[in-house]
């Protein structure tokens, strides 16, 4: 999927000669812009990246060293017995699945919800389509973290009519964060429905083609690099989030996901802050994978709703 | 464009799975606090002495009662520096970012890579990592050669949310920003080169103005999410800390008490500041967020 060439790649743009632009002074100076940019950028990425080299730092250093008076930005004696705290928690394998699960399934949906309805938001023209489009917008300022009560109870009574749906079920983390990372999806989805040309629809349509088979043959293609996109968003909001897991998931421990695992070892008097930051490890490297597989995308597709 | 009645039952069709869980997710519980909101619950007296226990309409009390609060505009106040100034640096910073990850040539997916990644972290993860640098005998002191209970209460609380905030969501008006800068075509460069445009003046009169509809966007995206910030200063300072409570951490806190009555004003009142953010903010710079100018124009054309 990441080696899918998007169109809004970027341009390699700068110290790269064009034919309009080869004459020698300017090159030279050009290529010195350049140079400074590129330290410029080092040092950025060395200061934002300072923390996170702390937290593996932490992560692998032995049980004495972790909290010293004098902490060192290195460790002469690197150890993983953080990282063995750490999976001796009862069912951390199981904590680890249950978060791939409701991530995954969090992607999946919304990327087909999203599509057929910026599908719908963008190319069909009905009465409430601007209404519906404030009420996205609108569905992006509740204050979701103050409402978990109603949430709660809303859950438990879907739980009684839908069981997967209830209390203590996956299901149920799925639904809440399918709703709230639709509407951000469905505004970035928008800008890259909207410049497939619409020629492209009505000649699908002189040859004969359904609706649907314009949507799944001819547009959902075209749209999939955006949609690649927006997973980043799903997946990270999806995966990051401590507060749903801590109150929808209330007494069934089998079906806790990996931020709970961190609670452990949070303690009144004395945090582990070494199997902390192992954790914060573990739980950073799949978004990395995830994020470095598609990054190229994700610049690509920003552009798709910023053009919009 | 398909403009029949078949057009709105298709569209309708391909809606119904985004809205129905919209409604469940985002509907029902705004709708549940609002009747809350009215209400009051547990034990209390009237004025005749007697006890009166259950559900009780209320009114707007739990309103008055909110804007009545000391701790009220606390949070209010909070909520709003943070917001202001969070966005405010994560704006420049942002912007900056953008331009140097456009322009970096060497190691260019690296640096991008390394510039995102605080966004794509756990807030969770972010607010332990930033609790384990700010703690009294953590790097930041060390680094800094100070003496400061960073996380405990006070102006350094809130210095510590704003620096993690503004290092964890700079990345995301970066992302937004970069965007924006790969649609300008590089001929508009040429020429303000050719016409003698210093880097700074190409910056101000070229990638500025032109960047100006993503930027907005970001910050439109921005303000949203600084106005209900919740779990960073929840996981780095703590609940029931003064300085950095916000209106959401308030909110949450009331519920927690089982007061769920003031809790649901709490958030009420939240959501219609952040609705009148986002309104005058449209109002003001992005008339045309929406897209619906352009949709308007394209259909009188063709009608």
């Amino acid at each position: 999927m990441s080696t899918v060439d998007t169109p809004a790649a970027p341009a390699p743009a700068l110290g790269v000669a064009r034919p309009s632009g080869g004459q020698p002074p300017r090159r030279r100076r050009r290529r010195r812009g350049s140079a400074r940019a590129d330290v410029l950028g080092l040092v950025c990425a060395a200061v934002i990246a300072f923390p996170l080299y702390w937290m593996v730092l932490s992560a692998v250093k032995p049980e004495g060293e972790v909290q010293s008076l004098n902490p060192r930005p290195w460790t002469l004696r690197p150890a993983l017995d953080s990282f063995q705290r750490l999976f001796s928690v009862n069912d951390f394998g199981r904590y680890f699945l249950n978060s791939v699960i409701v991530a995954v399934v969090v992607v999946v949906l919304s990327a087909g919800c999203a599509f057929l309805a910026a599908t719908a938001l963008t190319r069909f023209r009905f009465r409430l389509r601007g209404a519906l489009l404030v009420a996205l917008l609108v569905a992006q300022m509740i204050p979701v973290e103050s409402l978990t009560i109603p949430l709660f109870f809303l859950i438990r009574n879907l739980g009684d009519a839908v069981p997967p749906l209830g209390l203590n079920q996956l299901g149920a983390l799925v639904l809440v964060h399918l709703g709230l990372g639709l509407p951000f999806t469905i505004w970035m989805l928008r800008g890259f429905v909207r410049v497939v040309p619409e020629e492209l629809e009505e000649a699908a349509y002189l040859d004969g083609a359904s609706r649907w088979q314009f949507l799944t043959r001819i547009l959902f293609p075209l749209v999939a690099p955006g949609l690649v996109a927006t997973s980043v968003f799903s997946f990270i909001n999806a995966w990051n989030d401590f507060l749903f897991a801590k109150t929808l998931i209330i007494s069934a421990p089998e079906q806790q996901t990996l931020p709970m695992s961190l609670l452990v070892f949070m303690k009144v008097d004395q945090n582990d802050w070494g199997a902390i930051m192992a954790g914060s490890t573990i739980m950073t490297i799949p978004v990395l994978v995830f994020f470095l597989l598609v990054q190229r995308h994700l610049v690509a597709g920003t552009a798709g709703a910023v053009k919009g | 464009m398909n403009t029949t009645a078949r057009a709105g039952r298709t569209a309708a069709l391909l809606l119904s799975p985004t809205f129905l869980v919209l409604a469940l997710v985002v509907g029902y519980p705004l709708l549940a606090a609002l009747r809350e909101s009215l209400h009051r619950s547990g034990d209390e007296l009237d004025e005749s002495g007697f006890i009166v226990s259950g559900d009780r309409f209320v009114g707007l009390d739990n309103y008055a009662d909110a804007v009545g609060a000391a701790r009220f505009w606390t949070a209010f106040a909070n909520t709003t520096v943070f917001t202001l100034v969070t966005v405010a640096i994560e704006v420049v910073l942002g912007t900056a970012m953008a331009v140097v990850m456009h322009r970096a040539m060497r190691g260019r997916g690296l640096v991008r890579a390394s510039i995102l990644v605080p966004w794509a972290i756990p807030t969770a993860v972010s607010g332990l990592l930033w609790r384990w640098i700010f703690q009294a005998d953590g790097v930041a002191n060390t680094l800094l050669g100070t003496d400061l209970l960073w996380t405990s209460d006070g102006w350094p609380a809130k210095i510590a949310v704003i620096v993690a905030d503004s290092w964890k969501t700079a990345p995301f008006v970066g992302l937004l920003v970069l965007a924006g800068l790969q649609l300008i075509p590089n001929d508009v460069y040429e020429a303000a080169r050719l016409d003698g445009a210093s880097a700074w003046q190409q910056f101000r009169r070229v990638t500025l103005p032109l960047v100006k509809p993503a930027l907005l966007v970001a910050v439109l995206f921005r303000l949203l999410d600084a106005l209900r910030m919740f779990d960073l200063p929840f996981v780095l300072v703590g609940p029931q800390k003064g300085a950095v409570e916000t209106l959401s951490m308030l909110a949450w806190n009331e519920a927690n008490q089982v007061r769920y009555g003031p809790a649901a004003a709490y958030s009420v009142i939240l959501f219609l500041y952040v609705v009148v953010i986002a309104f005058v903010f449209v109002k003001l710079l992005g008339a045309d967020l929406l897209g619906e100018r352009r949709a308007r124009r394209r259909s009188e054309v063709s009608a």
